[in-house]
């Protein structure tokens, strides 16, 4: 009972700590709760989604004519394969146009006839609808992933561009394919009527040339062993039937799955790294807090000492203030959770293509509640630890003073800042009861700073660059094998207003890297590669680039000789470096086109610019293209377009906003505990300073200015460590993408804008919450 | 015939308590002179400190004047009181409340800096000869918890005097203090009435009271009795103990 009674006076005493930590409690899972309801949902669906739709291990796009009966039956002898089943598909030449907003793609469309397994989105993409019609001629069902990605709608026609000519369909719907469906993969398996795709296939078989393939079939081969990784079956039944040496592409499950999640798993990773970094913020504002309140009511605490209390029925009593807040904030925060993991998968279902499921995650976040709780009352304990060094005798003996010392930090007052002169010294001379603010305002700087940094270098084409992206200024699209003839015409006409800077002449190949098949990125000037790691460029016909996970996969060193196998020829070559790439997520190769000549290659089948004098590309690009429009189709690259979309954008800013957002409400509250508890040990100093002629007003300002030095440092803490370390943080959330190594596009500005936000939160919150000092009546000092 | 420095007509103040109101100070009407060391008695709970704090504006009395060189402090606002705080009056507690973060110089320096009247070189002077005058100039550097109760009231009269206040109040500056700190804190302001400074000082303590020029007695909110005194002269405290003893039984204090 008498635990009970003092909790209760505790509780209404300390309000400001408890609704504090409740708030962040609270914040913290909400977010924790609605991020891992979002992974795991996702990952339901997607598991659901592949199983429906007879998703293959292994999905490979080979050309008609080079999946002959003997490979096909290989493949399904095979012991490694369960099941194996093809798909025919007819390959798009050109771009896809979507006219009524002008996006286009050159992203290669494999169409196919509409086959079960799909599921079709209903009109607000929320649900699914019962069936799926058969599609007119004329009309098309695409995947999600393109109404996000090309902002189209049901009713849009695309304009794709074939070998023989270009077609038009109208937009049926949209549909969960989850192969290929995700916004964050370039092919696409679109699909047609049946009867339609007989018509096109028939066309485009007949258009087929030596070295225009446009007729496939898609290889969907299940592993027999299930607890065989994806990689390593593709690798085994390609060394046993090579067929994937013949496939243009092939894409396993579990790769699908890591583009497909890519983008939501790096934005959910970092905000969730950010929450853990809040908790952390929480744990030091409630050991401060613990740690002030036992200095503020020693002589409470002591007299309750003199009256039989122990220490640990003091240290249960506080425990349980703060387990009973954490416990309100967390139940809360389960339930804000679940609207809030429907808008996050809402945003991310544009990108993975795939309906979420609706199920709340309770093991997850019970499992992040445990651990949070569990650390908590660790901290409190330790924190309580002092309440052992309470004498009653001093505490009825009117209790403990702060004591204050010299400190060398210390700066005489001065009578022309005297507002300035009088709030650091209260700093300095109690530096120690400001570490906890200092540490707070550090950390949110420096994530602040990171995201910043993330910020500069996502957006920045130099960054980007630096790390491996192809950025061009023009794109030639050429359109049929007489586009070829005139190269040296075009970068003629180019070079007619600016110098070409770049040719980045290539095309992308699957082929097998020691069994493994892998993306390989062919470039006829292979000088233009960003992204060399370490060792040199390919320049010579038997030399190849790995990227590091690629060569962490195969274990392979500079100077390794490995074998490369195309789709008829297979030849020796030199591990020449290691660079770094976007494409594949970093799982690729790079070699030059004379060396994949050795492979089969025989020209590029894409052709980018980049120029010195970005400002004349829209005069390059009209002159080519009425000259050459017939043959040949000029576009002006914009980067930004190019690299994004509305909803990554989305994605992306919506992480930085949170971030913001979570370091402005933290520092709030920080603020808010802080600034009560100097208040409170500080009562006195300000009666006698106002009794002494300062206003309300000065008094509050020295407050801020107080808060402004140490958030000053805090601030230039943090932005020091973002310097140092936000590169290497971000080199770890990149490498999912393939980004080893983050070339930081950064100037003083994203250290200041970050730094000065945190600073302005604190300073104004500081002088906010001092609001409290009108209330100081200067009677207060008087004894009667 | 006394100049008037301060003036109570009609004084009240009183609080809420429990949904009714508890009268603390009623109709008070008096008179500080210039030059005097005045000394308000009574007993606990009389509101002695109370009409110290309204006289003062320090707190706000709930109705009546209190006229300051022809200006009314119940009228006057936060940001007028504060400046008056630092130009025309003084403070002295009882429990010093220094700031506890700045050294004794500091204290007296930093209440001499918001009177922008004087340079800072010259505040500096006159906190240092302040302390020379308060005997602590070899402390000056220590901070308050580093020095005795009666170095830490000697810091707090320097402080109160900086500005060269017009009036000093002093609210039971020997309450926490032992004997010989009191009798030198007394000296002091003894010393400093007799350069012309007029005080107003709260105590129960007789000794304070011996040194002023006149006693008001209060009793539950109202001033029942005033007793003048010739100027104190140490030789004579046993007579003038006597004769206020006999005034306060008189006063049922």
């Amino acid at each position: 009972m008498e635990m009970t009674t003092l909790l209760r006076a505790n509780i209404r005493h300390k309000k400001g700590s408890f609704i504090s930590v409740l708030i962040l409690a609270f914040l913290i899972v909400t977010t924790a709760a609605a991020v891992i309801g979002v992974k795991k949902n996702v990952a339901s669906a997607l598991e659901r989604a592949q199983k429906e739709s007879g998703m293959g291990n292994m999905n490979a796009i080979i050309a008609e004519k080079l999946l002959t009966d003997e490979l096909l039956q290989k493949v399904k002898d095979s012991a490694l394969t369960e099941k194996v089943d093809v798909i025919d598909a007819v390959a798009s030449y050109g771009k896809a146009i979507y006219l009524r907003t002008g996006n286009w793609t050159g992203n290669t469309y494999f169409f196919s006839p509409l086959r079960e397994g799909l599921r079709l989105y209903d009109p607000d993409a929320d649900s699914f609808e019962d069936t799926i019609p058969e599609p007119e001629p004329g009309e098309i069902y695409l995947p999600l992933g393109n109404m996000s990605k090309h902002d189209c709608a049901i009713g849009d026609t695309v304009r794709v561009e074939f070998f023989d000519k270009t077609r038009d369909y109208k937009i049926k719907g949209f549909l969960q394919e989850p192969c290929y469906g995700s916004m964050m993969i370039g092919w696409k398996n679109v699909f047609i009527s049946g009867e339609e795709f007989d018509k096109l296939s028939r066309e485009l078989r007949a258009a087929n040339t030596e070295r225009v393939v446009n007729t496939y079939k898609i290889v969907r081969a299940s592993k027999a062993d299930k607890n065989l990784s994806d990689a390593k079956f593709q690798r085994e039944l390609n060394l046993e039937t090579g067929i994937i040496s013949k496939a243009v592409g092939s894409l396993s499950m579990e790769q699908s799955e890591t583009y497909t999640t890519l983008f939501m798993e790096i934005i959910l990773d970092v905000v969730l790294g950010f929450v853990c970094v809040l908790f952390v913020i929480v744990l030091v504002i409630m050991i401060h807090s613990i740690r002030t309140e036992i200095d503020i009511d020693y002589e409470n605490l002591g007299i309750l000492k003199a009256q039989g209390f122990t220490d640990s029925k003091l240290t249960g009593i506080i425990l349980l203030r703060y387990v009973i807040a954490e416990l309100l904030g967390m139940a809360a925060g389960l339930i804000a959770s679940v609207p809030l993991e429907r808008v996050i998968s809402g945003i991310f279902k544009n990108i993975t293509a795939v309906l979420p499921d609706k199920r709340v995650a309770l093991i997850g976040t019970l499992a992040v509640i445990l651990a949070m709780l569990a650390v908590s009352v660790l901290a409190v304990f330790i924190s309580c630890r002092r309440l052992a060094r309470i004498s009653p005798v001093r505490a009825i003996s009117g209790g403990r003073k702060d004591i204050y010392f010299q400190s060398r930090l210390n700066a005489p007052i001065s009578g022309r800042f005297l507002e300035a002169s009088v709030a650091y010294r209260s700093f300095s001379s109690s530096f120690t009861k400001y570490l906890g603010i200092l540490f707070i305002t550090a950390v949110l700087t420096f994530f602040t700073v990171t995201v910043n940094i993330m910020g500069a270098a996502i957006n920045s084409r130099s960054a980007l660059s630096s790390m491996g992206v192809v950025l061009p200024d023009i794109s030639l699209y050429f359109r049929n094998d007489k586009a070829y003839d005139h190269i040296s015409d075009y970068e003629s006409i180019v070079e007619k207003y600016t110098p070409i800077s770049k040719k980045i002449y290539g095309t992308m190949q699957y082929y097998s890297l020691n069994g493994e098949n892998i993306m390989c990125e062919i470039y006829e000037y292979p000088e233009v590669i960003n992204g060399l790691l370490k060792g040199k460029l390919p320049m010579f016909d038997n030399e190849i680039l790995v990227s590091r996970s690629a060569a962490d996969a195969l274990d392979l060193k500079i100077g390794d000789k490995v074998t490369v196998e195309g789709r008829s020829l297979k030849a020796e070559y030199i591990v020449s470096g290691f660079y770094q790439t976007m494409n594949d997520a970093g799982y690729a190769m790079s070699m030059s086109l004379e060396g994949a000549k050795r492979l089969g290659a025989t020209r590029s089948a894409s052709h980018d610019m980049v120029v010195a004098d970005t400002s004349k590309v829209r005069a390059a690009v009209d002159e080519l293209n009425e000259r050459y429009g017939d043959i040949v189709t000029a576009e002006a690259v914009d980067f930004q377009e190019e690299m994004y979309n509305d909803t990554v954008m989305l994605g992306a800013d919506a992480m930085k906003i949170t971030i913001y957002a979570f370091s402005g409400i933290f520092a709030l509250v920080a603020v808010i505990i802080v600034c009560s508890n100097a208040f409170t040990r500080e009562r006195t100093d300000l009666g006698v300073l106002k009794a002494l002629g300062f206003t309300s007003r000065r008094l509050r300002a020295q407050f801020a200015l107080r808060f402004f030095i140490i958030s000053v440092i805090g601030g230039a803490v943090g932005a020091a460590a973002g310097s140092l370390f936000s590169v290497s943080l971000l080199d770890l959330v990149f490498s999912t993408f393939g980004i080893t190594k983050v070339y930081p596009d950064s100037t003083p500005l994203t250290y200041i804008t970050a730094a000065a936000f945190v600073i302005i939160c604190v300073t104004v919150f500081a002088y906010i919450v001092s609001g409290k000092i009108r209330k100081v009546e200067i009677r207060e000092l008087v004894t009667e | 015939m006394k100049d008037a420095i301060l003036t109570a007509r009609e004084l009240c103040k009183s609080f809420a308590h429990g949904g009714s109101q508890v009268h603390i100070l009623s109709h008070i009407g008096l008179e500080i002179y210039k030059g005097d060391l005045t000394v308000i008695m009574g007993a606990s709970g009389s509101g002695k400190s109370t009409l110290l704090y309204a006289l003062s504006g320090m707190d706000r009395a709930t109705s009546g004047e209190v006229i300051f060189e022809g200006q009314d402090l119940v009228k006057m606002s936060e940001k007028q009181l504060a400046a008056l705080r630092h130009t025309g009056f003084g403070f002295v507690f009882q429990q010093m409340h220094l700031v506890s973060n700045l050294t004794l110089f500091e204290n007296v320096a930093v209440a001499g800096y918001l009177n922008k009247d004087k340079s800072a070189a010259e505040v500096k002077e006159r906190a240092s000869q302040l302390l020379e005058q308060m005997s602590i100039s070899h402390i000056a550097s220590n901070l308050p918890s580093q020095v005795s109760g009666g170095e830490q009231q000697r810091c707090a009269i320097a402080r109160a005097v900086v500005n060269s206040p017009r009036l000093l109040f002093a609210d039971e500056p020997t309450g926490a203090l032992n004997r010989r700190n009191t009798t030198d804190v007394l000296d002091l302001l003894t010393a400093l009435n007799k350069e012309g400074q007029s005080i107003l000082m709260v105590t129960h303590d007789l000794r304070a009271a011996l040194r002023a020029d006149r006693i008001l007695y209060l009793e539950d909110g109202s001033i029942i009795g005033e007793l003048t005194l010739p100027p104190y002269d140490p030789a004579e405290e046993k007579s003038r103990e006597t004769q206020v003893n006999a005034w306060l039984s008189s006063m049922h204090w």
